[in-house]
């Protein structure tokens, strides 16, 4: 007998919505959204307040206090009220420049800053995932239960440490990751699908801490990123800082205790904000020792003391449109994304470079939210309750990564603004005899020695059985997932030696280190490509030289006198002009001796041929691949 | 997915140096709709690792078939070529040209002179595009080319992987 289970033409039983929530983790201020009826919309707390504080306050008792219940300890408890947390997160102590201009109490550590509490001493991991699990308990209350899944937002600019910083955090909060998105991406995303959006559109995100700048394509359905650059270490509050010094040297006030530090930099906030609306704004407040402070900023000096921050940010929009191939005409719009795109000079700013005045019609706080919000409903499979139209978003990683080679040179495996996910592979061997081990480098960054990346991992590869130089075959496998988090493996590819490591560096870039390198990277490029150039060279000229030589005591005989003279000729000049510093004349010289040899490595080849057909197998004879042709 | 699969079979694009742009940029975007991780997020470890491979593919194809001059080294290796090389030589002629024209960039550039490293850029451009347009009669459909085509494929590649370099470390000087 048969059972009718469902009948053929009734519809699906409907399925359950999963619960889901987008996080924009800010500098300033933190957000939570979701889905929960086919339209994305921020959360507010009980008292109707979207934006959360990005403050946490450590009590005496042991308390936690966050968002708004902290903001008033900002000044009165300036060691266990932390604020801008954001921007400690995957940093080490050492790499903090400023440390000292942080109110804090750092401990002693090697790996990422540790600030003492009366809670105890507290990472930055650890006091942002009070700020998420805030957040997380606003989200399960309104939607009546745990969460699926969220997606956390991070600056598309950020490196791997400070990646996997964000997520630990969120972990920590007892939240499931589905994703981490870049801020500028999800902003995208919002605005987009809102929109019907199609064709190239720049995001501009300016937010607390951080600035980023994203090129996208839009079309049916697909968000591909073509470029992103950024600076982790620029956003409102320098713009606040600015003000601060400014009250400091127009009051010409003496030095200020770290509460009145505080206190002068909320004061220096609100006169900002103030300016977004008004044509002066008043700085009226008394110090804690009793000093009185009253002045009066214009839009007029506010717009001349940060004109150089303003700056900053173009040199980033500049280099996206170069690595996405575009020029300015080729922008249909620029979305403005972040707090401190409210100030008037950058929309200007924003305007005049791009020819056209910036779309203004969202709100530049929450749309990075409402974003994650769609992607995460959409991660969890609501979309198709939601009977939404299918899209795809195609990410890239911000900075390059590469591997440390001879000389202190870096040797790039994955190009900034590649798509991801991705795999890259590269082999290289042993250079000495009987080497067996390699010691593994792994860096990120544009400039091309070693020593001005940031260091992310190192490891070895041991147990290479020796082999003589050149032999060894070692695959280096750099793989990137799909919220940018890097791990790398290596492997011995004859004997299938294997050692890997997933990238989890204890502290990410310096504050200004990823600043500061790009700067360089414009200010050296020249010093650099020259450097490297001659380097690159020299250690061809001594390969050749090297591997001529061992070529001319094993074979010599193939060749008569007068072909002898000539490449011994040309290896003299070759020598001699490795000596100097003169690249062009080094690059001649190494070609003709390259080309005064080409015949003599020909006739080799064949004695070696011939060898291998009498006897020996081929894959012992045949050489180790090269990477690249030096023809530089 | 099959990581074997042939990067032309991949985008449904015929095995040839010409290239269908549209058709490229159209089915990577299918396969990747496909593939992405963004599909697999609620999957278990397995199936997570493998999205995260297969796009990580796709995208390595993509990447190759889209820039021409890894196109022709692809295609090289397609009919067994070894790859590129050091036991790869240019000619010399080819060679001290390139040099000379380095020599003026160097030259151009201390001289902060842009429309001479741009009029330099603009006739690498065209280099680039004879070797390309060389490479197109080599690697055509339904061919399998010549050894004797494949050695003037491999030297065609070779000067466009020489050119392409010294293009891009021109766009670098311009933009400083």
């Amino acid at each position: 007998m048969l059972l009718q289970i469902s009948e053929p033409d009734s519809p699906a039983p409907p399925r359950e919505r999963k619960r889901a929530a987008g996080i924009d983790l800010g500098t300033t201020h933190s957000l939570v959204a979701s889905v929960p009826q086919s339209v994305a919309t921020v959360l507010p707390d009980e008292n109707g307040r979207v934006l959360l504080p990005s403050v946490v306050r450590y009590g005496e008792a042991g308390e936690v206090t966050v968002g708004y219940g902290a903001l008033p300890w900002l000044a009165r408890d300036v060691t266990n009220t932390i604020a801008s947390v954001k921007r400690l997160m995957g940093r080490g102590l050492a790499d903090l420049g400023d440390a000292r201009h942080f109110p804090y109490h750092w401990a002693e550590t090697s790996g990422m800053v540790r600030l003492k509490t009366c809670a105890g001493e507290k990472n930055p991991v650890e006091i942002s995932a009070e700020i998420l699990k805030a957040l997380r308990v606003r989200a399960e209350t309104q939607a009546g239960g745990a969460l699926e899944g969220v997606v956390v937002t991070v600056p598309a600019y950020f490196d791997d440490a400070q990646r996997q910083a964000t997520k630990e955090a969120a972990r920590l909060a007892g939240l499931n990751v589905l994703r981490l998105l870049n801020e500028p991406t999800a902003a995208a995303i919002a605005y987009g699908l809102d929109h019907g959006a199609e064709g190239v559109y720049v995001v501009y995100d300016l937010g607390g801490g951080t600035f980023d700048v994203s090129i996208l394509r839009l079309s049916r359905g697909v968000f591909e990123v073509l470029a992103t650059h950024g600076d982790s270490a620029l956003g409102g509050d320098d713009f606040d800082h600015r003000v601060f010094c400014w009250i400091l040297e127009t009051a010409n006030l003496p030095p200020l205790a770290a509460e009145d530090v505080r206190l002068l930099l909320m004061i220096a906030r609100n006169a900002k904000e103030t300016l977004t609306q008004h044509e002066t704004a008043p700085v009226v407040t008394t110090l804690s020792t009793g000093l009185r402070v009253e002045l009066t900023l214009t839009a007029e000096i506010f717009t001349e003391i940060t004109e150089h921050l303003v700056q900053k940010t173009l040199m980033p929009l500049k280099r996206a449109l170069r690595d996405a191939k575009l020029s300015i005409e080729d922008i249909k719009g620029v979305v403005l994304v972040g707090g401190a795109t409210r100030m008037p000079q950058i929309r200007h700013a924003v305007a005049d470079f791009f020819k056209q005045p910036p779309l203004v019609n969202l709100n530049p706080d929450e749309v990075v939210a409402l974003g994650a919000a769609i992607q995460a409903n959409a991660l969890v499979g609501n979309r198709s309750l939601d009977s939404g139209e299918d899209w795809l978003l195609l990410d890239v990683t911000p900075l390059s990564l590469g591997l440390e080679t001879m000389g202190g040179l870096v040797e790039k495996i994955v190009p900034r603004n590649a798509g991801i996910p991705l795999t890259r592979a590269q082999d290289f061997t042993t250079f000495k005899d009987g080497q067996t081990a390699l010691a593994i480098h792994v860096v990120q960054g544009e400039r091309e020695k070693v020593a001005d990346c940031r260091s992310l991992a190192r490891f070895e590869l041991r147990g290479i059985p020796p082999m003589v130089a050149g032999a060894a075959r070692i695959r280096i496998v750099f793989q990137i997932d799909a919220d940018g988090l890097l791990s790398v493996s290596a492997r011995e590819q004859t004997t299938g030696v294997e050692a890997s490591v997933v990238v989890k560096p204890s502290y990410g870039l310096d504050e200004n280190e990823i600043t500061r390198m790009l700067e360089d990277s414009m200010a050296h490029a020249r010093d650099d490509m020259q450097a490297r150039a001659l380097v690159e060279t020299q250690v061809e000229a001594d390969q050749l030289i090297e591997l001529t030589q061992h070529a001319l005591a094993e074979d010599g005989d193939l060749l008569n006198d007068a072909e002898r003279s000539a490449i011994d000729a040309a290896l003299e000049e070759l020598a001699q002009r490795r000596q100097g510093q003169e690249l062009n004349a080094l690059r001649l010289a190494l070609a003709k001796a390259n080309s005064a040899t080409a015949e003599f490595a020909g006739r080799r080849m064949n004695r070696s041929v011939q060898k291998a057909l009498t006897g020996k197998r081929v894959d012992q004879v045949s050489g180790i691949r090269n990477q690249t042709v030096e023809n530089g | 997915m099959d990581r074997k699969t042939d990067y032309f079979a991949l985008f449904d694009l015929p095995r040839r140096y010409a290239l269908d742009e549209t058709v490229l940029n159209e089915s990577w975007r299918a396969l990747l709709a496909r593939v992405h991780p963004d599909t697999a997020v609620l999957a278990d470890a397995t199936a997570k690792r493998k999205a995260i491979e297969d796009a990580a593919y796709v995208n390595e194809a993509y990447r190759t078939l889209k820039d021409p001059m890894r196109r022709g080294d692809y295609l090289l290796q397609c009919y067994d070529e070894a790859p590129l090389g050091s036991g790869d030589v240019l000619p010399v002629e080819f060679l001290s040209e390139q040099l000379e024209a380095r020599e003026a960039a160097d030259e151009a550039w201390r001289a902060g002179n842009r429309d001479r490293l741009e009029s330099l850029q603009t006739s690498l451009r065209a280099a680039q595009r004879q070797q390309q347009g060389a490479l197109a009669v080599l690697f055509v459909e339904d061919e399998t080319p010549s050894a004797e085509a494949l050695a003037k494929a491999r030297q065609h590649v070779l000067s466009l992987q020489f050119l392409t370099r010294f293009a891009d470390d021109l766009d670098e000087k311009i933009d400083v």
